[in-house]
This record gives structure tokens, C-alpha cells and sequence, in this order.
């Protein structure tokens, strides 16, 4: 027989009292039209929820990017999950409140539980695309800044004053084998990037 | 003389100082900036010291060798733009002889040179481009079959209309092109050795033609061109070999041109050309073969070979066989040193075992210095030999060395 000090059963009294009645109590003060109202809004702002992660996951499949379309996919998928249980909790507590069996705190906890989890959902969704700071209706853009000093067609040059451009600097300019149709309509291609090593010294 | 060499060597530490002294107050060739635009206006003023061992394109025991200094003030305009874009470089070139072995004081003269090019809406599928091209020069190609070098006044204006339908993978490209040549004597000669009148050789050529350019990889290019010339001489003389200057022809290639590694391209064009004159008609394939080979950032190599129709205004068609290799190698980030050789072949259909050939090999060291100094130090061996029946045409081979020196602001 397991005995319990007096000490021991008093304090897990004292302190399980306000954590039991901190659940019951709370719903049990809301009012019936309340809990209605705040349900409705929950499972409102759930929907939101779903056409936000819906949206990004359309985003994905539009930028053919398989890795963010799944991470999304995977979280849609519960959030649908969660928003029938929410919207079946829903019914359950008009039901419960019409029939004044009881005030309906099950269903109407489950609603504000379902609706913390979709909240989460959606913020990991935004994590999938990579957007949670910036939160940007925007696909996901890639700017490359090109190093001076590499070979490339001069957008803004004719080829006509060349006499600023050093002659070093073309060494490394191969492509294009007739040099008429080169200067008037650019290489024939991307010439190869040339990676050259930083300066050990400004002053070289 | 010496008087001479006096003034050109005051002058030329003058300029020299100048320019020194105008570079110190610059801003590392930024240029003049035009208004409120990014166009850029930069003078510059090159001074060249050139050694020649043959002034006078002659056989080799006749040749006098001369000191020549060139003076060329010019400037170079960019106005870049996406609705209009235009660039412009020229150059006044005095050739001054100083006369080390004989009076070459005749041979002093100006010359020049001038391009201009504007390109309209850039950006939208088709865009304008036209170019203008003048040189005032000393040539011996030009007049391949004359026994004498001669100066040429040639002006050549392209438009062209390309067409980008793709963005940019496609591009179709209508081509005109007028060029005006008129020539002038170098030097005298003595009785019976000046070609006729040489105002009668000067002429009009107008070429139209098609380009397509299809980038189908994304390394690989297919090309397609193909055009019609249409030569008409000023002067209405038939001159001693029975030509009256009048031709017509038509080219058409095809080819790629691609890399082949990331550090080597190559391009391969061939098709055929024809060429109708009054002494013959004469049709032949061409060809365009290059390749370059970027052994490491600092070296590359290149080697080409083409084959092309040409109407010299003296004998008429010739068909030519031009090779050339190079090397350029990057020294110290900031210089260049190429080495190049070319060797051209020309073919005169009408008239049998007609022929002459050239022969160039020019090393050179190039390269700036603050953007607004500008250094060339070269060498250059040019020589011709060539075989034309009941012609007196020379042979000559010559030596030249030069420094050039330039302040661009």
C-alpha cells in the first residue's frame, strides 16, 4: 500500500486546484452567444489561413520548385485536416448550446486549439517558401551581380570608342570569328565567366 | 633637315609636357561629361615614333628607310542609351617624314580616320543600327595588282535593321551596305611606272543582304547569311588589261559557332560565292574557320582561315586564301602582349597564274596605364611577293618599329 504524506497530498491540492479551474471556469463565464461568435471567427480566420497556404503552394508549383511545393503540400494537408475537425466541433457546440445539455466548453476549446494549430501551420508554410520576414506576393528572384572586369557583351557599347578599354583586359575575351558581325550584334554567345582572385593589394 | 627634326622634337616635348601637365588635373580619363547625360566626350592625342625600312614599298636593294612621326589628335564620343545610342571615334593623323637616307619630305602628309556608329530602341524586337567608316590611308592592298602603294580615301556606310521575334535567341537582320573609294598617288614615280589615271579606279560598291543568327543551345549558334554586291566604277575607261570596273556577285554561307569546351570556340562557315565582271565570271566555295583556345585567364590562342571573293580595280576578281594565328598574353594586369601572323593568298581568276601573296608578323606589347596613359610598343615585318603576267609588280619586304604614346582624357 502506497502511503501519501499529508504534505505531499496538500500541496498537489493547492496546486491543482487553479490549473483545473482555470480551463472550466473561463468557458464557463463566456457567454453562449460569445462562444458562437468566437468559434465562427476562428474557423473564419482558419479559412484565411487556408486560402494563404493554398496561394504559396500555387506559388510553388509555378516556380517548378519541387522541394517548397511539398514542404507546402504537407502542411495543407493537415491544415484541411484540422479545419473539418473545427468545423465538426463547431456543429457539435450549436448543437450543444440548442439543446442546453451542457455549454459546449469540449467543442468549443477544440475550435480555439484547432485554430493555434492552423496558425502554426501557416507560419511554417511561409517558412517553406522562404517568405516569413517579408510575407511578399512575389515569386522568389535570384539577382546575380556581375563582377566587373569579366568578359561580356557592353550593353551600352557600340564598339565603336574602344579607346577606354585596356587591351589587357581582352586577353581573356575569346568568341565570335568574324569581327564585323561581332561588333554590330555582340558575341555569338556568353563568353565563358572568368573567376579571378581578388587583389592582394589596392595598390598592385 | 635638321632644322626639321629640330622643330618635331621641340614640338613633341611640348606636346609631351602638355600633356603631362593637363594629366595631372585630370580625373583618370573620366572624360568631359556632356549636360546632364552619361554621355562622355575624351580627347586624346597620340604621338608615334616609327621606324620603316622601306618608305618606299620597293625591292629590297632600293629601299630607303625612314624615320615617320605621327601626330593624331582625336577624340572619342559615348552617348549610351536605350532609345538611341551613339559612339564616336576619330582621328586627325599627320604623318611626318624626317628623311634619314633621302628627301621624303613629299610623303608627309595627313590622314585620318572616323567612325560613327548609332543603334535606335535597343531594347525592342527590331532596332536600327547604322554605321559610318572613313580612312584615309596608305594601302597596298587595295590596288594589289599595281606595282605601287597608293593613298585611299574610303568611306563605308552600313545600316542595319535587326529583328529579335524570341528575345534575342532568334535574329533575323536586314543588311545595306555603300562603299565609296577613291584613291590618290603616295608617291612619284618614274615615267612609265605610274598607273594610269587613278581617279579612274575609284568606285561605288552597294551590298544588300539577310543574316539569321539562331542561338538553338545555349553555348551554340547557328548562322545563316547571305548577300549581293553590285560595283560600279566612277570613271567610264577601259584600262590596259581590259576592264572596266564593273562588278557583281553574290555570297552565301552557313555555319555554327559555338564552345566547344568552357574555354574553346570555334566557328565553321562555309557556302560559295560567285563574282560576274566583263573579263570573266568566276564562282568558287568560301569559308570561315576559327578557333580560340582560352588556355588560362591570361593566355589565349587563336587560329583562323578564310576564303573570300574580292574585285581589285585594276584586273578584276580574285578569290583569296587569308590564314592567321595569334597569341595574346596579359602581363603584370595591366598590359598586353600579342603576337600575330597572317598570310593572304590572292587568286586573279582572269587572268591564269595571276597571283599575289602577303606575308605579316607584328608583335606587339600594349596597354594603359590610370585609364588616361596609353603605351604600344610593336614590331612589324610585312612583305609581298606576287606574279603577274606582262606586270611589272615588285616585291618588297619591310621592317617596322614603333612606340606610341598616348594621353586620353
Amino acid at each position: 500500500m502506497i502511503r501519501v504524506k499529508p504534505s505531499v497530498a496538500l500541496a498537489c491540492l493547492l496546486l491543482a486546484a487553479p490549473a483545473g479551474a482555470a480551463g472550466p471556469s473561463t468557458g464557463a463565464r463566456t457567454p453562449d452567444q460569445e462562444k458562437l461568435e468566437a468559434a465562427a471567427d476562428n474557423i473564419a480566420r482558419m479559412k484565411t489561413a487556408l486560402k494563404t497556404v493554398l496561394a504559396r503552394a500555387e506559388q510553388a508549383r509555378n516556380e517548378k520548385d519541387v522541394v517548397k511545393l511539398n514542404c507546402v503540400n504537407e502542411k495543407l494537408t493537415q491544415i484541411k485536416a484540422l479545419l473539418k475537425v473545427a468545423e465538426q466541433a463547431d456543429i457539435a457546440l450549436h448543437e450543444s448550446l440548442a439543446s442546453r445539455q451542457g455549454a459546449g466548453e469540449a467543442e468549443f476549446s477544440k475550435v480555439a486549439i484547432t485554430r493555434t494549430k492552423v496558425d502554426r501551420l501557416r507560419r511554417e508554410a511561409e517558412e517553406c517558401i522562404g517568405q516569413l520576414a517579408y510575407m511578399v506576393d512575389e515569386k522568389t528572384t535570384v539577382e546575380v551581380e556581375q563582377p566587373s572586369g569579366l568578359p561580356g557583351r557592353e550593353e551600352g557599347g557600340l564598339g565603336v570608342a574602344n579607346r577606354m578599354t585596356n587591351p589587357a583586359d581582352l586577353v581573356a575575351q575569346i568568341g565570335g570569328g568574324d569581327a564585323d558581325l561581332r561588333r554590330r550584334h555582340g558575341p555569338w554567345f556568353d563568353p565563358p565567366p572568368i573567376i579571378r582572385p581578388p587583389a592582394a593589394s589596392r595598390w598592385r | 633637315m635638321h632644322r626639321l627634326v629640330s622643330i618635331s622634337g621641340k614640338a613633341l616635348a611640348a606636346l609631351l609636357v602638355a600633356g603631362a601637365a593637363a594629366a595631372a588635373h585630370a580625373s583618370a580619363g573620366n572624360g568631359i561629361r556632356l549636360g546632364g547625360s552619361e554621355g562622355r566626350l575624351h580627347p586624346f592625342f597620340d604621338v608615334e615614333t616609327r621606324y620603316d625600312s622601306n618608305v618606299s614599298y620597293t625591292v629590297d636593294d632600293k629601299a630607303v628607310a625612314d624615320v615617320i612621326l605621327h601626330f593624331r589628335p582625336g577624340m572619342e564620343l559615348q552617348l549610351p542609351g536605350d532609345l538611341a545610342a551613339l559612339e564616336f571615334s576619330g582621328a586627325l593623323d599627320w604623318a611626318q617624314y624626317l628623311g634619314l637616307e633621302e628627301d621624303t619630305s613629299n610623303l608627309s602628309r595627313m590622314y585620318g580616320g572616323a567612325q560613327i556608329a548609332a543603334l535606335f530602341a535597343r531594347r525592342s524586337p527590331v532596332s536600327l543600327r547604322l554605321d559610318n567608316d572613313f580612312q584615309r590611308r596608305v594601302t597596298t592592298t587595295s590596288l594589289t595588282a599595281v606595282s605601287d602603294p597608293v593613298v585611299s580615301n574610303v568611306n563605308t556606310f552600313s545600316v542595319s535593321v535587326p529583328w529579335t521575334p524570341g528575345g534575342g535567341a532568334l535574329v533575323f537582320a536586314m543588311n545595306g551596305q555603300w562603299i565609296l573609294e577613291a584613291f590618290e598617288k603616295y608617291q612619284d614615280l618614274p615615267d612609265g611606272a605610274q598607273v594610269g589615271s587613278l581617279s579612274d579606279l575609284g568606285y561605288s560598291q552597294f551590298r544588300g543582304g539577310a543574316e539569321l543568327q539562331w542561338r538553338f543551345l545555349p553555348r551554340t549558334t547557328a548562322l545563316f547569311d547571305a548577300s549581293y554586291y553590285s560595283r560600279v566604277p566612277n570613271g567610264s575607261k577601259v584600262n590596259a588589261a581590259g576592264f572596266d570596273g564593273e562588278a557583281s556577285g553574290v555570297d552565301v554561307t552557313m555555319g555554327l559557332t559555338g564552345l566547344l569546351t568552357p574555354r574553346i570556340t570555334a566557328t565553321i562557315k562555309g557556302g560559295y560565292g560567285s563574282s560576274s565582271t566583263t573579263l570573266k565570271d568566276a564562282a568558287s566555295p568560301i569559308a570561315d574557320v576559327a578557333l580560340e583556345w582560352l588556355l588560362q585567364d591570361s593566355i589565349s590562342f587563336r587560329a583562323g582561315y578564310r576564303r573570300f571573293f574580292g574585285v581589285d580595280p585594276t584586273i578584276s576578281t580574285f578569290v583569296a586564301d587569308s590564314v592567321s594565328a595569334g597569341a595574346r598574353l596579359k602581363i603584370a594586369d595591366r598590359f598586353a602582349f600579342r603576337a600575330g601572323i597572317g598570310w593572304d593568298r590572292l587568286d586573279f581568276r582572269a587572268f591564269p597564274g595571276a597571283e599575289t601573296a602577303y606575308l605579316r608578323v607584328d608583335p606587339t606589347l600594349e596597354g594603359t596605364i590610370g585609364g588616361w596613359f596609353s603605351l604600344g610598343l610593336g614590331y612589324v615585318y610585312s612583305a609581298r611577293t606576287a606574279s603577274i603576267p606582262q606586270a611589272r609588280v615588285p616585291d618588297y619586304s619591310k621592317n617596322e618599329a614603333f612606340l606610341k604614346l598616348g594621353l586620353t582624357y
